[in-house]
């Protein structure tokens, strides 16, 4: 074998060894960094776990604080004629704000996807007679124009920052998830809140005539209503100052 | 000899080299390693037989290095594996060079008696 050939046949082993070798690494190196994107999916789901665990934990906090603050209350109404006022006016703030569970005469507004056949093949029609947040949003809207005082749905107290949005097939209410049929609790006069609602061409028409949905209404003489089991942090709205500027 | 340490220089580089091929590229590369040892054993068998030309040598490395890479583009384009004509090409060529070198050493071997 020549010098020339050996040279020239060496450099190009040369070449090919370093692509080689590069290539090994390459696709070693590739495999590593799509292995985290398969695992995503299962380290979210542990996250999510994880979060969950810690959510329970502080409802039970939320629990124990809520009956400390029972006893400190009573110890302060008992003790001077300023603190019951006080205590007095706390009641009703806490009925307003949903941290306590309420019970009186009101309406039980029950909703639930249409059972009727609907002779329509396109799912964008049929789609109109599923529950919608628009449907439970009407009711609870009527609701409280009518007066009521204390609306839950699904047992989930509906408060001043409370939300009704559609994601998916469910209904998310507090960041809850539900899914018909929608119990739509309210206290109030229960003559008037049921009148508002079955009013001619009011709500119940709108949405059994159009949309085809059950509603079934029912007054009771005692309905109860949970408080609100969440959490409200005030990050951006704090009091003005009462001196005024 | 040099052969050899070239290998090993070449395989350092490429472990130290602080880069990796993106990975829509590795079949490119693939391909074009392919083409590259079909030419040295090409080389090989040439400078076995004594009829070794390097403007063939390095002619043919380099076209049939961009064509395989060629064919794999337009392979991907079509969604055809065009590549795989390459891959059997060369494959191929490269089993029968290996071959004759095989043939070629034992017959030298066989003259001198080793066997």
């Amino acid at each position: 074998m020549k010098f020339k050939e050996q040279v020239a046949i060496a450099f190009v082993c040369l070449i090919v060894s370093f692509m080689i070798s590069l290539h090994f690494k390459s696709v070693k190196h590739n495999k590593e960094v799509s292995v985290p994107q398969n695992l995503r999916a299962e380290s979210l789901y542990a996250e999510l776990t994880k979060e969950k665990e810690k959510n329970e934990e502080l409802y039970k906090q939320i629990l124990t604080l809520q009956s400390d603050l029972e006893m400190y209350r009573k110890e302060a109404t008992d003790s001077s004629g300023y603190a019951k006022v006080l205590s007095e006016q706390m009641s009703r703030l806490e009925i307003l704000a949903g941290a306590t569970p309420v019970q009186g005469q009101g309406v039980i507004v029950t909703l639930d996807d249409s059972k009727a056949k609907i002779e329509t093949s396109s799912i964008l029609e049929s789609e109109q007679y599923i529950i919608h947040d628009d449907d439970i949003r009407k009711v609870v809207n009527e609701l409280y124009a009518a007066g009521a005082e204390a609306i839950s749905i699904n047992d989930d107290r509906l408060i001043s920052t409370s939300s009704i949005r559609c994601v998916g097939p469910v209904v998310i209410i507090n960041n809850n998830k539900y899914a018909p049929p929608i119990e739509i609790k309210a206290i109030g006069d229960a003559d008037t809140l049921e009148a508002a609602l079955t009013m001619r061409d009011g709500v119940r028409d709108l949405l059994v005539n159009i949309y085809r949905i059950d509603v079934t209404i029912r007054k009771e003489k005692n309905i109860v209503i949970p408080a609100y089991n969440g959490v409200v942090n005030f990050k951006y709205a704090s009091p003005v100052n009462s001196k005024g500027e | 000899m040099i052969i050899l340490i070239a290998i090993v220089i070449g395989i350092l580089c490429g472990l130290l080299t602080d880069f990796n091929i993106p990975p829509q590229y590795t079949q490119y590369m693939a391909v074009a390693i392919l083409a590259a040892l079909d030419s040295i054993f090409g080389g090989l068998v040439g400078s076995l037989q004594k009829n070794f030309k390097l403007d063939v040598f390095i002619s043919g490395l380099v076209t049939n290095s961009i064509f395989a890479a060629f064919l794999t583009y337009i392979g991907n384009k079509l969604e055809v594996d065009i590549y795989m004509a390459a891959v059997v090409a060369f494959g191929t060529r490269l089993f029968q060079n290996f071959a004759t070198i095989r043939r070629f050493l034992l017959n030298k071997f066989n003259k001198r008696g080793i066997i």
